[in-house]
């Protein structure tokens, strides 16, 4: 498996060359093996995402593939609009995502392009054949890729966690957790247990007093998930707004050295991560 | 008159190498205005976050602060950034939306659906900041605070409102999005693309829209005007609302404008492009003067 890092930016997009190295795009991770493909989050960082699989198609590339959504927050979604694949005929795409406030993942994916807000007036006039899905908890898989999914807690009600393995490598993708009483819940551990990668969200850490609801998933959570579940490296990412490269080589550094023991590293967009052996 | 630009990109914001200088986050134009102790905001793209965090640093940081935010119509990129605006996070502090709610849901409906939980985790109502709804009406102009406001429909997917200020003898408008008036009257539906002959009754419609923009516009010192596109992207996408340099620049020149100020750059144009489109508009302009916006550029008017 082949993981790339499309978006790595929490809550908000961040443009400006002063975050140009870890990258302002919202959360999009692709992930694939061979020929298949998962798209974990469709923040912004998915239009590039799309346009590069415009061009790979265009040379005979799958047009079917996977998107799981672990929240539907607008730093999960604002992307699906402008993500090409979706928008012209031809693709393939599940969407899989959870419901929230009494609405299936179709009805809010729908009213986040109902005319008030979108030109598209409607999830039915994205042109590829859509498949959507309410995810719930389970283990599935798609083409070959094992697929844990678990609910877990977020400030808006639930966010979904995913596990994907595949010819015995391992990677765990945590978005949008909030432990309460600082504590991970089992379900957390499961999913990051012996992972050879815990990808796992750091918004918490900010560098200015946040006026805004939520405390935020902090590096703290992830650096207890990791060593709960010996997770063998850590990959932060949902990287805060406000934090610059400066500020993120800063607070990188910090988490280092108060955890000589950890593989800890933070998410840079266009980063490639490379599982197994294919 | 004084106008800040927070965000000057449109469709969706853009964090890339190629967009530093002009900047990639979505419309939103602060408008100081003198005697006039709250801030003017037009749109709440994703540029009004930054402006937040500048405007806690004074009255609203305290609770103490009143804004006007007028809403050209409510597409994500011109309202996302709302609810991660920071004054609206303080007690005490009074925002009041103008804007037009559309098939018989209210603005504040409307506007509050941004916020519902699928898609931020606290709903609007629930803000400590008191938020007020005021729905306008085309042609109908208003007073807020001495200002003379005059909301204006523009030609756009499910409808957009421009407007012009005038304080004090000076004038500024905020004309975004529009299509031209030659090609497409938009439906209550989605379109898949420009008809191929206008009806002889939406030929009209579209007439008598350009000549209320128009005079609208009559003599203004600033125009800022929706130029997403160059000519061969509007060629290719004219049903998506938006326009090109030279349709603002004749709508400019017939109003007798003095200032026009491109905007709601799209998405995908790089700076060095963005330097070009500017140069060939100003080669055209005759009268008009013409610059681009940019992240944090002033204005005066």
């Amino acid at each position: 498996m082949r993981a790339r890092f499309w978006g790595t930016r929490g809550s908000f997009v961040a443009p400006g060359s002063a975050f140009q190295r870890f990258g302002g795009n919202t959360i999009c991770v692709e992930l694939v093996s061979g020929s298949a493909r998962i798209v974990c989050d469709l923040g912004t960082g998915c239009v590039q995402l799309g346009n590069a699989l415009m061009a790979e198609s265009a040379k005979g590339g799958s047009k079917r593939f996977l998107v799981l959504l672990s929240n539907t927050q607008i730093d999960h979604i604002q992307g699906l609009p402008f993500f090409v694949p979706a928008i012209v005929p031809g693709w393939d795409i599940t969407i899989v995502g959870p419901a929230n406030a009494g609405r299936d993942i179709e009805g809010v994916l729908d009213s986040a392009l109902n005319p008030n807000y979108s030109p598209l007036f409607g999830i039915e006039n994205l042109a590829a054949k859509l498949s959507l899905r309410t995810g719930v908890e389970g283990d599935y898989e798609w083409d070959g890729i094992v697929i844990k999914t678990r609910e877990l807690p977020h400030t808006s009600g639930k966010a979904l966690g995913f596990r994907f393995e595949k010819d015995g490598a391992s990677i765990a993708y945590l978005s949008d957790v909030e432990y309460p009483g600082d504590v991970p819940p089992p379900a957390a551990i499961e999913l990051a247990r012996d992972a050879d990668v815990l990808v796992h969200d750091a918004t918490g850490e900010s560098s200015q007093a946040a006026r805004g609801p939520g405390r935020g998933s902090q590096p703290t959570d992830a650096i207890a998930v990791a060593r709960q579940a010996h997770a063998k490296k850590l990959l932060l990412f949902h990287h805060d707004p406000d934090m610059t490269d400066v500020h993120m080589d800063v607070f990188l550094d910090r988490i280092r050295r108060v955890n000589p023991d950890l593989d800890i590293d933070a998410a840079r967009e266009g980063d490639v991560v490379e599982l197994g052996r294919g | 008159m004084r106008l800040t630009f927070w965000g000057v990109r449109g469709s969706y914001p853009v964090a890339s190498r190629q967009t530093t200088r002009y900047g990639g986050h979505t419309s939103c134009v602060e408008l100081e205005l003198d005697g006039v102790a709250s801030p003017f905001v037009l749109d709440a793209g994703t540029g009004i976050r930054n402006l937040g965090i500048r405007l806690l640093e004074g009255a609203f940081g305290k609770g103490e602060g009143t804004l006007r935010l007028f809403l050209s119509h409510l597409h994500w990129d011109h309202v996302q950034g709302l609810p991660f605006f920071g004054p609206a996070h303080v007690g005490g502090n009074r925002i009041a939306v103008y804007g037009r709610g559309r098939d018989g849901a209210p603005l504040l409906d409307a506007v509050t659906g941004i916020t519902r939980r699928e898609f931020f985790p606290v709903g609007m109502e629930a803000f400590p900041a008191t938020m007020e709804f005021t729905e306008v009406t085309p042609g109908t102009p208003l007073d807020v605070e001495g200002v003379r406001v005059l909301p204006i429909a523009l030609n756009h997917p499910w409808g957009s409102l421009g407007y012009r200020f005038d304080h004090k003898g000076k004038s500024v408008a905020y004309i975004t999005d529009t299509s031209p008036f030659d090609t497409i009257l938009y439906p209550e539906k989605f379109v898949h693309g420009p008809p191929k002959e206008l009806s002889g009754e939406d030929r009209s419609a579209l007439a008598a829209m350009r000549a209320s923009l128009v005079n609208a516009l009559k003599g203004a010192d600033v125009v800022i005007y929706d130029t997403h596109y160059n000519d061969s992207e509007y060629s290719k996408f004219p049903h998506w609302g938006h326009g090109t340099p030279k349709h603002a620049l004749e709508i400019c020149a017939a109003a007798g404008a003095k200032k026009l100020v491109l905007f709601h750059h799209a998405p995908g144009r790089s700076d060095e492009d963005q330097d070009k489109l500017l140069e060939e508009t100003r080669a055209i302009a005759g009268p008009v003067e013409v610059i681009a916006a940019q992240e944090g550029m002033r204005v005066e008017a």
